[in-house]
């Protein structure tokens, strides 16, 4: 379990993070989503007593990180996948590790055959690939065998391979009973791994609910070709449905079904060329949630309406 | 697996790992063992080159110059020091350190206690061969040097005491200055440049703070004729407190940044 209360960061005037409150419950994969800059990493640094919050407070298992005897045993990080020497064998950066918090010197080679780094142990970290950097910090933050596991943007720079790999073992972990929370930019992403999410942009909370409920409130619409747009959104509106144009003779229609819409066309003689129906995608939600909130916008005023699915 | 803890013993033996499995390291204690042996080696063959005889009631070298490398190794020893924590900023590795040991300051106890037994380990054998080294040579000249002689033993291994706590020094800038230029910077201003900067004073000023500063009084553990340093363990044990005092202002510092 990890509880933030509050949670502010200030670096100088700039706020990276402020009045962050959530917690992050055991058994399931807790995705803390938010555009790049939104202080999903220095949110992370304060969970693992790396950062020191401005005012607010964390706690990881009911106590700060360094009121815990072995913490190596309480939580497993992953931060930036820079966080090890790179003149250091892999087993060598474990072991220093390992050796902090008493922890048993067969576990090193136990976290390194479960990551399938064992042929590289020896090799020094500098000569590893991203992907193999990114295993080396899984395989440290399962070290302690902890009851919370904490990953920054686990799935940067790995293969499909890994990503899937990345995936079962979020899934596996949180089916253990342990509290996992997992950062990412990705909405498509987080849709395939996590049963609660926690949204943040620029630094503030924005969302936190469970997968269900987003996947319910992406609401099914209609989409339709038709030379007779205007006539035709006219006729539809008056039947109650909300209706948007996202070009000259397309209409993305909500609150009716797809014969609905047929058959109301149908009785004032209006020509539909094409008739699908769509739902909002996830990530559709997510970018509208998000969008005042990206620091690095692309230089558009605004992104078209993109209710329909592509 | 319910006696898994965060140990002093277990943190020190963690950063015995560290930095016996850096090859860096390596690199630079062999290179303090090779500026003692091969400067003092150097200035034993010099001596018996010169061929001068020692007139009556001057004094010679009792360790026969196989200290000269001592002021050279100095830097090399704060630079192992140094480099030892810079580095961990540099690759962020200290991020997975403070993960491991929330409370820090073990870490910053250890990482000193570690770097200190290493140089001495390295600098005592150094030293004791390059006298043995010096004895050899300066024996086949008629002068005899012995392990015996009064302060000849607790010069050899009062430097390499002196340079273990120069390798503390460099750990401490480290944490404070978290970059290697810095750390070689400070480094370079407290061996080289301030005992300058002592002699420089007017002198009556000057009588009264050169045996403090903290390198004249590291180095009165190496004198054998009496000068105007502090008497040399005197001077030893203040260099000791100069070195513990900048460790403990370096763990109260980091206990405050982000890491």
């Amino acid at each position: 379990m990890i509880q933030a209360r509050a949670l502010t960061k200030r670096y100088g005037r700039t706020p990276a993070v402020e009045d962050l409150s959530f917690t992050v419950r055991p058994g399931v994969v807790t995705g803390f989503l938010g555009p790049n800059g939104a202080g999903k990493s220095t949110t992370m640094r304060m969970v693992m007593g790396l950062d020191r919050p401005s005012s607010g407070e964390v706690s990881v298992g009911g106590r700060a990180l360094k009121d815990h005897a072995a913490p190596l045993r309480v939580v497993g990080a992953l931060l930036d996948s820079g966080a090890m020497h790179v003149n250091r064998s892999a087993s060598h950066h474990l072991l220093a590790l390992a050796l902090t918090n008493s922890i048993p010197r067969a576990r090193v080679e136990e976290v390194i055959a479960a990551v399938g780094l064992t042929a590289v142990a020896r090799h020094r970290v500098g000569t590893f690939s991203l992907g193999m950097r990114q295993r080396l910090g899984v395989a440290a933050a399962l070290l302690g065998d902890p009851e919370v596991l904490l990953l920054d943007e686990p799935v940067n720079g790995l293969d499909p391979e890994g990503i899937l790999w990345i995936r079962q073992l979020l899934r596996r972990l949180a089916g253990e009973g342990r509290t996992v929370f997992v950062s990412s930019h990705l909405m498509s992403e987080m849709e395939l791994t996590a049963d609660h999410l926690v949204i943040i942009g620029r630094g503030r909370l924005l969302a936190d609910l469970s997968m269900t409920a987003i996947t319910a409130s992406a609401r099914p619409c209609v989409v339709i070709r038709s030379p007779q747009a205007p006539a035709l959104r006219e006729v539809l509106e008056r039947a109650g449905a909300a209706v948007s144009a996202p070009a000259a003779d397309e209409l993305s229609v909500t609150g009716l079904t797809g014969p609905q819409v047929a058959q109301a066309a149908l009785d004032h003689g209006l020509l539909v060329q094409e008739l699908r129906t769509a739902t909002t995608s996830l990530e559709d939600a997510y970018l509208k949630l998000t969008r005042g909130d990206v620091q690095y916008a692309t230089a558009q005023d605004d992104l078209p309406d993109r209710k329909a699915a592509r | 697996m319910n006696t898994t803890q965060v140990r002093h013993s277990g943190v020190a033996l963690s950063e015995a790992v560290k930095l016996l499995s850096l090859r860096s390291s390596g690199w630079l204690l062999a290179t303090t063992a090779l500026l003692i042996l091969g400067l003092g080696a150097f200035t034993a063959i010099g001596t018996t080159m010169a061929d001068i005889p020692t007139p009556e009631g001057v004094t010679f070298d009792p360790v026969g110059g196989s200290l000269t490398g001592i002021s050279a190794a100095e830097l090399v020893a704060g630079a192992l020091g140094g480099l030892f924590v810079t580095g961990e900023y540099a690759t962020h590795m200290v991020r997975s350190t403070f993960s491991a040991v929330p409370r820090r300051w073990p870490v910053v106890a250890a990482k000193a206690l570690v770097v200190a037994v290493a140089i001495f380990l390295v600098a005592a054998a150094s030293t004791l061969l390059a006298f043995a080294a010096s004895a050899l040579v300066l024996g086949g000249h008629g002068l005899s040097l012995s392990l015996g002689d009064p302060g000849v033993l607790r010069a050899l291994l009062g430097s390499a005491m002196y340079l273990a706590l120069i390798g503390v020094f460099g750990v401490a800038l480290g944490w404070l200055l978290r970059s290697t230029a810095g750390v070689l910077t400070a480094l370079v201003g407290l061996l080289y440049v301030l005992p300058i900067v002592g002699v420089l004073l007017p002198r009556p000023v000057s009588q009264h703070i050169i045996p403090f500063l903290p390198n004249n009084a590291g180095t009165a553990v190496m004198q054998f004729a009496p000068s105007a340093l502090l008497p040399p363990w005197v001077g030893l044990a203040l260099f000791t407190a100069y070195a513990l005092l900048t460790l403990a202002i370096a763990a109260l510092v980091i206990l405050r940044h982000d890491a």
